[in-house]
């Protein structure tokens, strides 16, 4: 019943229900949160794109179709708007350095926090087309349908890219002395 | 020996995307070759890495600066989007449409049913807590031509009460969402010789039932600030697969 869920709060919004606005808000808050933060690495980046894509959402709600999924479109707005950002910056947000070289020390990853971040350092030298299926796939949990969706991709473009996106990392991680030891 | 062959049966694998067919190919690759091992022991580094990143908690401000956003914008421009218009019109504005959905019809076609009688319930708490409350917090009737009922919550301390009495003949899903305020499900009691179904997780609960059923529903909240804060929650209701409906009960 989620995407039914979704349709009735939906409907609820448009009529003007604050309360189901913010019900919204609360149940896709996170999850767009989190894929910005993995696409930009950055917190303060993170919640604006997250504003941005919930007031993209609620100002083209009468046009939204319920024939798809309310969460594709959503996550659509947020990855995209996170590519633009990286793209108007013109580079790759930088890493701290100092921190980028701890996590190269063996010693400093046991940590899980020394982990993540050295995830995400990988990320965000992962190209954005790549970055992106990785972080619908493994941290967003979407489908290989849900994730074409999202990127307006057909499922096999997907396969293919997510295939790359994976190798690529895993070349990387394992420079890293955290896989293949 | 292929290599983009067991390479993609390996990345498949990850995707829980093998059938039964490609399963026993991929356990013949594996047998038969170290370098393919080697190249799935590292795939699978690398997915159990990925899962071990934890998600991240979103700024307690966000959402109260994304409401408030979405309401600036909304006053800034007329409609189509309701935002600005006072409740009143917006109700005879979505009538005018024939918006017929959810909380509106919920309160506006009431049935008198009658109010739960706790004392002929049984089921069982995860906490044992004396129950002492009298005027419900929030109340919802409804006649859906397919089902009827009504709905209250009460409030006892720390926690929620919420008495439903539900009738249909045909199959009914409840679901109740409550994430993020602090809630938690702390028991549940029927009045029924087939009781309703039950799924529990920790931001919803699930009900499937038929026929007449009287039961309750208890929440606690987790800490002092949670039950000051005051909850609202989400009931979603869909009578033999057809339109879902939609009504809020809040904490107040």
């Amino acid at each position: 019943m989620g995407k039914d869920r979704d349709t009735a709060l939906i409907s609820d919004c448009k009529r003007g229900d604050r309360n189901a606005l913010e019900t919204l808000i609360r149940r896709y808050e996170k999850p767009i949160y989190n894929a910005a933060y993995r696409m930009l690495g950055n917190p303060d980046d993170a919640a604006d794109i997250t504003q941005i894509a919930f007031l993209k959402v609620f100002e083209n709600l009468e046009r939204y179709n319920p024939k798809f999924k309310f969460f594709s479109w959503i996550y659509r707005i947020a990855v995209n708007e996170s590519i633009n950002l990286l793209k108007r910056r013109g580079h790759q947000e930088p890493f701290d350095d100092k921190q980028a070289s701890n996590l190269r020390d063996p010693e400093a990853m046991v940590d899980a926090e020394h982990l993540c971040d050295c995830v995400q350092e990988v990320l965000m030298e992962l190209q954005e087309e790549h970055r992106a299926v990785i972080v619908l796939r493994h941290f967003s949990e979407c489908s290989y349908h849900e994730i074409g969706e999202i990127l307006q991709i057909p499922d096999q473009t997907v396969k293919s890219r997510l295939y790359t996106a994976r190798q690529i990392m895993k070349e990387k991680i394992k420079a890293r002395g955290l896989v293949g030891k | 020996m292929n290599e983009h062959k067991y390479m993609d049966l390996i990345q498949a694998e990850l995707d829980d995307q093998l059938s039964d067919g490609q399963r026993a190919e991929l356990d013949t690759l594996l047998r038969e070759s170290a370098e393919a091992r080697a190249d799935r022991e590292e795939y699978r580094d690398l997915a159990g890495l990925l899962r071990q990143v934890s998600s991240r908690q979103p700024p307690e401000s966000l959402r109260q600066s994304i409401l408030a956003q979405i309401e600036l914008a909304g006053r800034q421009r007329p409609a189509p989007t309701a935002w600005a218009i006072p409740a009143a019109a917006r109700t005879a504005m979505a009538f005018a449409a024939g918006i017929v959905v959810t909380i509106g019809l919920f309160r506006l076609a009431p049935v008198d049913i009658g109010p739960t009688d706790t004392r002929t319930l049984v089921g069982s708490m995860v906490r044992n807590q004396p129950l002492n409350y009298e005027f419900p917090r929030d109340q919802l009737k409804f006649d859906l031509g397919t089902g009827q009922g009504s709905v209250e919550l009460h409030r006892n301390n720390n926690l929620l009460v919420l008495e439903f009495e539900l009738r249909s003949a045909r199959p009914m899903n409840l679901e109740l969402e409550f994430a993020g305020q602090g809630l938690q499900f702390e028991g549940f009691a029927h009045q029924s010789a087939t009781p309703p179904t039950l799924r529990v997780s920790t931001e919803f609960i699930g009900v499937t039932a038929s026929g007449d059923q009287s039961f309750v529903v208890f929440l606690a909240y987790a800490s002092e600030k949670d039950a000051g804060s005051g909850a609202s929650i989400e009931l979603y209701f869909q009578f033999a697969g057809g339109q879902t409906h939609r009504a809020v009960l809040t904490d107040r």
